[in-house]
């Protein structure tokens, strides 16, 4: 029984319901009206509610306490209007067989009611104007447990890996969707969305973080309010960019994994030569009617790159996407969650099933395909005679970005003008500081200093490499990474 | 050309390649050397729209260039380029 009162609750008289034979343990919550709040003395207060709204979900929250905590009664009044000190603002009583069901349940209905009924709180105080108060600010959440959310799929799967993860998402289409709902829920615990597009009505059909309600929003900040709803234990940032040559760098700097859920080759082609410049893991898939694929590119070169594939920028118009051929939900769907389970294979274990083939799967025959990958020799990515980055769409990857740049060895270190500086013992903050002082310096000289070349060095020469590659993505080359770290000293 | 050059195969189609051809695979005697030629040539037999620069294709479930030699026996698949999410 859920109630909203205008008048006093009258404790004796609800609790009176509150009887039956089979029940062992009765347990009460009353929420009074206290004298302060956050510093400020309160003298009253002031409820307001939507009745309806607040009727039939209290009243669903009592139905969902009962189910889950084998209640036999559960009893919930919420006051509204003007309430004095000491008065009770909301009771709570359940009875239960056992006695942890119920404290367990009246914890709960009490959560449950500050999180979802649409009841305002105004505040009254002794020397100043009154306030009303957003109760979600200090009671959000606090009866979710994350392992409990986790629970399910802890024997597969290494939680504190993937919470640790930073993953980026180019696309939150039709494969974008599924693929950010199984990296969310699973728990990777940083997730960027990009996308420079609106919901449009024709997208729901396959799209499937979005509703109607959605048509005309930004797609990356829908996304990321769902995604941070489904799963309270993670963060999700929105980038409403497309991905350009001049911002790519950017993107992908600092990530552990990206996933490309792109719909055409430009994107796919810039995703792939800012990843594989900048060292980072890709896992890219694509669809044509009832047919996708899913590849994951590992800097290391082993298995080739995409230029291997395409020297060349196929030209998106030859073809053809899904405006043209037209796409199904279930198709796209299903490529974009196999992606995203190649995604946390990949975080939990660093490797998966694509890295040495590419996975073609056909929904209409259910036919799957498994084809070696092929590394040519002369690639311009990663072959000997290396020129990526001076294809069509990715000019602005010069030279400077290209670990061979800014990677060097002791020997060069020794025979040329360069500062060693030893970040072992450095935060990753330290390159920032580094940067600054310098701007310091040449603003106090007006530029007439040389700048320094700096050579970072680490253990092993990955963390510096790293650190240097992100300087370099926001455009500061004075950094240079010793290849090796203090082993090769 | 001496009878014995040709060579007897199985070709499969991908994506665009299959609604183009008609079918999923066909076997067939061919006397072509190479892959590339091999695609060129199925170009003249069926209106395929992409040339072949953009094609990938594969050989007994790995991919191989299109400068390779073709020999008997082997299912040939050629992969048009997928783009759409």
């Amino acid at each position: 029984m859920f109630l909203l009162s205008e008048d006093r609750i009258d404790r004796e008289k609800v609790t009176a319901d509150l009887k039956e034979d089979q029940a062992g343990a009765l347990v009460v919550f009353e929420g009074w009206v206290r004298n302060h709040n956050q510093g400020k003395s309160v003298n009253s207060l002031e409820y307001q509610v939507y009745a309806e709204l607040a009727e039939k979900e209290g009243k669903k929250i009592l139905d969902e306490s009962r189910e889950k905590f084998n209640l036999h009664r559960a009893i919930a009044v919420h006051r509204f209007g003007h309430l004095v000190l000491g008065d009770t603002a909301v009771f709570v009583g359940t009875i239960a067989s056992h006695r942890d069901d119920a404290f367990r349940a009246t914890r709960f209905i009490i959560d449950e009611i500050k999180l979802r009924l649409p009841i305002w709180k105004k505040e009254h105080y002794t020397n100043q104007a009154p306030e009303w108060v957003y109760c979600r600010d200090h009671t959000t959440h606090v009866h979710f447990e994350e392992k409990d959310y986790y629970e399910k799929q802890a024997r597969l799967i290494d939680s504190a890996c993937l919470s640790r993860a930073k993953v980026l998402v180019v696309g939150a289409g039709g494969l974008g969707c599924p693929a950010l709902m199984a990296l969310a829920t699973a728990g990777v615990g940083e997730i960027t969305v990009a996308d420079f597009d609106h919901v449009s009505l024709s997208n729901l059909h396959r799209q499937t973080l979005f509703t109607t309600e959605d048509v005309g929003e930004k797609k990356a900040t829908v996304a990321r309010t769902r995604l941070s709803l489904m799963n309270p234990f993670i963060r999700v940032h929105s980038k409403l960019k497309r991905v350009e040559a001049d911002n790519v760098a950017s993107l992908v700097s600092g990530q552990d994994l990206v996933l490309d859920c792109t719909d055409n080759f430009e994107s796919k082609m810039i995703l792939h030569d800012a990843c594989f410049l900048a060292g980072v893991p890709l896992i890219s898939a694509s669809v044509y009617r009832f047919q996708g694929n899913i590849r994951t590119f590992l800097p290391s070169e082993e298995h080739g790159c995409l230029r291997c594939v395409f020297s060349a920028t196929p030209d998106d118009s030859l073809i053809g996407n899904c405006n043209d051929f037209g796409v199904l939900g279930a198709t796209v769907s299903t490529i974009g969650s196999i992606q995203a389970s190649e995604a946390l294979e990949f975080l939990a274990n660093q490797t998966n099933s694509t890295i040495r083939d590419t996975f073609y799967l056909d929904l209409k025959t259910l036919s799957p395909m498994k084809l070696r990958n092929l590394k040519r020799a002369d690639c311009e990515g990663c072959g000997s005679r290396p020129d990526l980055g001076k294809k069509n769409g990715t000019d602005s990857i010069t030279d400077a970005h290209r670990p061979s740049e800014y990677e060097i060895s002791i020997d060069e270190v020794k025979s040329s003008d360069f500062r060693l500086v030893d970040i072992r013992r450095e935060d990753d903050a330290v390159l920032d500081r580094l940067r600054e002082s310098l701007a310091a310096d040449e603003s106090e000289s007006e530029g007439a200093l040389p700048s320094p070349k700096w050579v970072v060095y680490c253990h092993r020469g990955i963390r510096s490499k790293k650190l240097v590659q992100a300087q370099r993505a926001k455009g500061f080359f004075h950094f240079y990474s010793l290849k090796g770290g203090a082993c090769s000293l | 050309m001496i009878g014995g050059s040709k060579k007897n195969i199985e070709v499969r189609y991908y994506a665009s390649l299959r609604e183009q051809a008609g079918k999923e695979s066909e076997t067939i005697l061919t006397d072509c050397r190479t892959y590339g030629d091999l695609y060129e040539d199925l170009r003249r037999k069926y209106p395929f729209t992409l040339n072949l620069d953009m094609m990938q294709v594969a050989v007994d479930d790995a991919f191989v260039s299109m400068g390779a030699e073709i020999y008997s026996g082997q299912r040939i698949v050629f992969i048009p380029p997928m783009a759409g999410g």
